[in-house]
């Protein structure tokens, strides 16, 4: 994960491809269960994860970013657009085909307590992610022994229930029965946010070795902008099922481009009483109802930059230097020639306006 | 609100509540819980005292303590809590602590949803609390509840109060236990974790609302938190707790400045950062926390601790190492040492080695 020793965003081939995906859910209601409207939880996403590469996905509850995870692995279908593997379309293949993909693909749960089966004795819990590939019962078992060493457990422990773990080594089960696999993607939904301060670290270490003596690709859901900078490459921020940043890690930090990851970012406590944050500037009100979002751009009931071409024309994907994308009309942190020098992304959502109509952010007060 | 524009001023050193050797024990079939292990601390008029600690550490515990609520058979609990009139909490009958709990202590709590009424509307869940402890007519604490409610933010108050629990959002939902809590002006909020369950934009508004309501009202805010983000926004005093003892307590600078304790710093250390360039690594503290029912003999920490010697298996006491009176802490290190120990690549933290403990006890 250190920036030295891992291939950049741009030299690795991609790995998994979202080509326009979006899924809906339908709403349903009475008796009869009549769909009366759809929530857009992904919204004509399109995005590329690279071999070796982590991509960090933010954003509030809500975003999509769940979604858009489980969409990854295949727990959820998408409605519609094409999910690449290796240049593969994977977007609709079943049986045997499903088995080959998910054993590259493993997914990592936010909750260790839910996602573990009570009554299953670890041994079984991670052996049963082992059955994916070929092997004999024994040479099974030490597999199981070596995982557990590997993810910082003992080889004792395959004996025990999950409920003898604490959360933090909860947390460690779940990476072992995804490495079982031999994976070379683990989608990992919000791995560390139920665990206390230093544990989380602990977690977060343990990735970072494994990600550098398996080259595994990783995919961390997190919906703030704190443990993600540690372990990402690149970082997509999403808001209401759209993409509206994404660019490489540091980048972001340095040079927010779009309103709403610059109050992400705003609202992150610093541990520093000399740092107390200007309250004041994080996003007012609350993410409008995805069943019916905002027209234009998704975030202008909430931006302090609103213009009137925001409430009406959906903004394209701008692309500026290195690869840093950003869905805003008046984006922030930019000069007069990266605005001039921008191009329309060929990842903006179809929605979105034609042409670039950009032009510098000028605060004001949102009603 | 009657009680805000009561408080037009208040003396900021008027002592509320004081909690002297608070001691909580559970007994259960695997043996003794100490979850609280001699605690003593002090809230002011109008200010946040930070009760900081991980999963276990006792903070949760020692606060539902003073409201009476760890109150059962397997529980042995001692020690005195006395609120600014004299009142003692901890000896007191079930049915003076009823007339205080919501009128001079109020508590939210991490998850809204759990602890309102799935059934009622909210307004009539907050004209409730007021009436229960107040004569007042039904509309009177009807109308309460509505301006409560436009005083914690909620917009269209009146509309809102005929909705049920169900229908706000987890930040709304946030804010309505806090418009209840406030309902009947009480000097002490007690808030466990309000806003764990949130989106930072969400906690961000809410850290805002309970600062404004110090400042307006005067209340003293207990804040219990894991997160020292949130500590370093909105706390004036801090306490941070380990397996059931205070080991530091500090004003807030001294705290984050110079920090007297291992576990402070291990717990500063591993906080990511986002206002500093990204380390190769983030820094832990190694291992868990003890187990409660069989703490380590001596320095809670020892198990943990990459700076234990042979004499921290003696219990070390709270003590103000640090010259400053108010700052006390627990731990045997000399000052000079725990200024030179603390500092790990430039920033305060632990190192990652842990030496080999000083007597036969297995390592966690």
């Amino acid at each position: 994960m250190s920036a030295s020793t891992e291939p950049t965003a741009d030299t690795g081939a991609p790995l998994l491809e979202f080509d326009h995906v979006s899924v809906r859910f339908p709403v349903r209601s009475g008796a009869v269960g009549r769909v009366i409207g759809q929530v857009h939880a992904v919204d004509d996403v399109t995005l590329t994860l690279r071999e070796g590469e982590t991509l960090g996905l933010v954003g509030e509850s809500g975003c999509g970013k769940t979604t858009l995870a489980r969409t990854m692995v295949r727990l959820t279908p998408a409605t519609e657009g094409t999910l690449r593997y290796r240049g593969q379309d994977v977007t609709a293949i079943s049986g045997k085909q499903l088995r080959g993909f998910r054993r590259n693909v493993q997914m990592v749960f936010q909750d260790p307590q839910a996602s573990l089966n009570p009554r299953k004795r670890v041994g079984q819990i991670v052996g049963a992610g082992l059955q994916l590939r070929k092997g004999d019962p024994h040479a099974r078992t030490t597999s199981v022994r070596e995982l557990l060493t590997q993810v910082g457990l003992q080889r004792e422990h395959a004996n025990r229930y999950p409920h003898e773990f604490s959360g933090g080594q909860r947390q460690r089960i779940g990476i072992a029965r995804a490495l079982a696999a031999d994976p070379t993607l683990i989608v990992l939904d919000e791995p560390v946010s139920a665990l206390d301060v230093s544990v989380q670290a602990q977690v977060v270490n343990l990735l970072d070795d494994l990600q550098d003596n398996l080259g595994l690709s990783y995919v961390f859901v997190a919906h703030d902008l704190s443990v993600v900078r540690h372990v990402s490459d690149r970082i997509a921020v999403m808001y209401l099922g759209k993409i509206v940043e994404v660019s490489p890690a540091e980048a972001l930090y340095a040079r927010p481009k779009h309103p709403y990851t610059v109050s992400l970012l705003d609202a992150v406590p610093i541990p520093d009483p000399d740092a107390r944050t200007d309250r004041r500037k994080v996003a007012p009100g609350e993410l409008p109802n995805p069943i019916d979002p905002p027209a234009g751009c998704r975030f202008h009931t909430r931006c302090r930059f609103a213009t009137d071409i925001c409430r009406e024309i959906e903004p394209p994907l701008a692309e500026f230097a290195d690869g840093h994308l950003a869905a805003c009309h008046h984006p922030l942190n930019v000069t007069d020639a990266e605005l001039a020098n921008a191009t329309r992304s060929d990842t903006s959502p179809k929605s979105s306006g034609a042409e670039l109509t950009l032009s510098p952010a000028e605060p004001h007060a949102v009603e | 609100m009657t009680g805000v524009e009561q408080m037009v001023s208040f003396s900021s050193s008027e002592e509320l509540l004081r909690v002297e050797h608070l001691k909580v024990d559970f007994r259960t079939e695997g043996g003794v819980v100490h979850a609280v292990d001699d605690v003593s601390y002090s809230l002011r008029r109008g200010e946040v005292l930070a009760v900081v600690g991980e999963s276990g550490s006792g903070k949760s515990v020692s606060a539902m303590t003073l409201m009476g609520l760890t109150r059962a058979r397997n529980a042995d609990i001692s020690g005195t809590a006395t609120l600014s009139d004299g009142t003692e909490l901890i000896a007191a009958s079930e049915r003076q602590l009823r007339r205080i709990r919501g009128r001079r202590i109020s508590m939210i709590f991490q998850d809204p949803m759990s602890a309102l009424t799935p059934v009622y509307r909210v307004g009539d869940q907050i004209a409730e609390q007021i009436r229960t402890h107040e004569r007042v007519s039904r509309s009177a604490a009807h109308d309460r509840a509505v301006e409560l409610l436009r005083r914690v933010g909620i917009p269209k108050p009146a509309d809102r109060a005929r909705a049920y629990p169900h229908e706000f959002s987890g930040g709304m939902r946030q804010r309505v236990m806090i418009a209840m809590a406030l309902s009947c002006s009480p000097e002490i909020l007690i808030a466990d974790e309000p806003t764990t369950a949130l989106d930072v934009t969400i906690q961000a508004q809410i850290l805002n609302e309970i600062e404004e309501l110090r400042i307006e009202t005067g209340v003293g805010v207990m804040l219990i938190t894991h997160d020292l983000g949130v500590v370093a926004e909105v706390a004036d005093r801090v306490v941070v707790m380990y397996a059931g003892r205070v080991v530091e307590q500090a004003d807030l600078r001294e705290l984050f400045k110079d920090p007297m304790h291992p576990y402070t710093w291990g717990l500063l250390g591993s906080i990511p950062r986002i206002d500093r360039d990204r380390p190769h690594r983030l820094p832990t503290i190694a291992g868990s926390p003890p187990s409660l029912l069989d703490p380590p003999k001596g320095c809670h920490f020892i198990t943990r601790c990459p700076h234990r010697m042979p004499r921290c298996t003696n219990e070390p006491d709270l003590v103000a190492t640090s010259g400053v009176p108010s700052h006390l802490d627990r731990c045997v290190l000399t000052l000079e040492q725990k200024r030179d120990l603390r500092i790990v690549d430039g920033a305060i933290g632990l190192p990652a080695e842990l030496p080999a403990l000083p007597t036969n006890e297995e390592s966690a």
